[in-house]
């Protein structure tokens, strides 16, 4: 185990937190009136599930924990449930909406992703910051409609539906933040 | 409407909520060869090339100083100045950057209840102006991410004594010593280092004990520890305890407000201990500024009280936005 500082805190790492090993799933910096700095961080229990938060003097030190990390595929969707199955040894994995969240939505089967596990359990998987993937459906015809900023909705591979530019077309590969579900970039037509 | 042109009026407004009360507005140099050294406040450092030599120059904190010397020199009982601020060493986050515009205004003779009492109707008038400028009837509320915050008056005063005792169990009168608050930290599992500070845990625990508890709606955070408030008169009945508040509303802090401590003395030896503090963690520090020190003395038979507030957090709230960046174009 590494101890690490509050400068070195990143989303999705793990740390332990009242002796049971906890995510980050976010930290912003805090500087009370007139007072030092401050790391206020929302951090969700590996065990339980349940989050707390916590702030940290700004330089304070955690234990960092190191996670296995599997690279799995992504086979299927099953009720709620997301199954993936590992790459090297085969073994499936099956990790819920509540594991995933938004990132659900951008699962494209048959892709390799790193899946967190802890003890033979899958608990979460590592969020990448861009998924890049296909444009299946476009609405046409909406120019002229600026007051959204000339934007249109088209329908990913996945399934789910983001707000686009207008230039965008069926086929086109685009580039999302999987976290807000916003458009990056075009990276292929 | 656009964010950053509102903005722009809301600047606007709150200069003439001043001039309409007869204060008188100063524009204050931002460069500066000495400061006041006041604990946790950083400014930036910047060079001044000139042909014979070079400087060191600093960007201020606030406006603070330049109004203070302005109060001794003219006598003018009412004065404010609208001024970009600079903060070192703080991170960013969707209610802070480096640079900031704030307001800040004095009152010779008066205590800090009525500078309470302008902050509230200064945030009033914004609200009535904004209404009025979007044709939205007049409201004294607001919604704010997902909260509905009343503006109605009077806001009320909340005394960290009691928030400590009611969230935190903690007696912070009993605590205002190094020993009895790190005994706590101690117990609580807080880290302590041999460099740890007494600020630092008290607001560490203010930040993960009361902090989640305080409610959305205006009101007037009072009874600041005089240990963690050098500029700040210490009250009257007992000295433990400043004359200081800060205004907070959905839980984001929009300005600090106080009576002033005039014994020069006092703050000299504050600002001497926090330049050696400085020089020991090797931060980076303007000289201490000795007119500042001069005019707080010529200013010592008086009471006057005075607020610093944040312009783009008050425009945030009343517009609702989420983040500070949207207020400017970079």
């Amino acid at each position: 185990m590494t101890r690490i500082s509050t400068s070195e805190f990143q989303k999705g790492i793990f740390i332990d937190y009242n002796g049971s090993p906890s995510q980050i799933m976010d930290f912003q910096f805090v500087n009370p009136g007139k007072g030092s700095a401050f790391v206020r961080t929302k951090l969700k229990n590996l065990k339980t599930g349940k989050v707390a938060e916590f702030t940290y003097k700004s330089g304070d030190k955690v234990e960092e924990i190191p996670m296995e990390v599997h690279e799995s595929q992504y086979l299927y969707k099953e009720v709620d449930n997301y199954i993936f199955m590992d790459k090297f040894n085969y073994e499936q994995y099956r990790l819920s909406k509540n594991d995933i969240g938004a990132y659900a939505n951008f699962l494209k089967e048959g892709d390799i992703y790193q899946v967190i596990v802890d003890q033979g359990q899958a608990v979460t998987m590592r969020f990448p910051k861009k998924v890049r993937l296909k444009v299946i459906e476009s609405e046409e015809g909406v120019a002229g409609n600026t007051v959204t900023g000339a934007k249109k909705t088209v329908t990913l591979e996945t399934g789910v539906k983001i707000n686009v530019p207008l230039f965008i077309k069926t086929g086109d590969t685009v580039a999302v933040d999987p976290e807000t579900g916003s458009y990056l970039e075009r990276v292929s037509s | 409407m656009n964010p950053i042109l509102l903005h722009q009026k809301i600047i606007s407004w709150t200069r003439a909520f001043f001039i309409n009360r007869g204060f008188e507005e100063f524009n204050v140099p931002l460069l500066h060869p000495s400061l006041p050294l006041e604990p946790n406040l950083y400014s930036f450092e910047t060079i001044h090339h000139s042909l014979q030599s070079k400087n060191r120059l600093y960007l201020s904190t606030s406006p603070e100083s330049s109004l203070k010397k302005n109060i001794a020199k003219t006598r003018l009982s009412k004065v404010f100045s609208i001024s970009h601020s600079f903060r070192d060493r703080e991170g960013e986050s969707p209610i802070h950057q480096q640079e900031f515009l704030m307001v800040e205004w004095y009152r010779l003779n008066a205590d800090y209840n009525q500078i309470m009492k302008d902050s509230q109707n200064l945030i009033l008038f914004t609200k009535k102006k904004i209404d009025s400028y979007l044709k939205r009837p007049l409201s004294a509320s607001f919604r704010f991410k997902s909260q509905n915050i009343d503006l109605s008056v009077p806001w009320p005063k909340l005394s960290l004594i009691d928030l400590f005792d009611k969230y935190s169990r903690i007696d912070l009168l009993s605590v205002l010593d190094n020993n009895a608050l790190f005994d706590i930290a101690q117990k609580r599992k807080y880290a302590l280092f041999s460099n740890t500070r007494w600020e630092e845990i008290f607001n560490q625990i203010y930040l993960n004990d009361i902090f989640p508890n305080l409610p959305f709606s205006p009101f007037f955070l009072t009874d600041f520890p005089s240990r963690i408030s050098p500029l700040a008169r210490k009250n009257k009945n007992n000295t433990h305890i400043s004359d200081r508040f800060e205004l907070i509303i959905a839980k984001i802090e929009l300005g600090n407000g106080n009576a002033e401590n005039t014994d020069s003395d006092a703050i000299h030896k504050s600002f001497s201990k926090e330049q050696e503090f400085r020089q020991k963690e090797k931060i980076i520090s303007p000289t201490i500024d000795d007119n500042f020190i001069s005019a707080l003395k010529s200013l010592s038979s008086h009471t006057f009280s005075g607020m610093g507030l944040g312009i783009d957090r008050l425009s945030m709230l009343l517009q609702n936005i989420n983040h500070i960046k949207d207020l400017y174009i970079r």
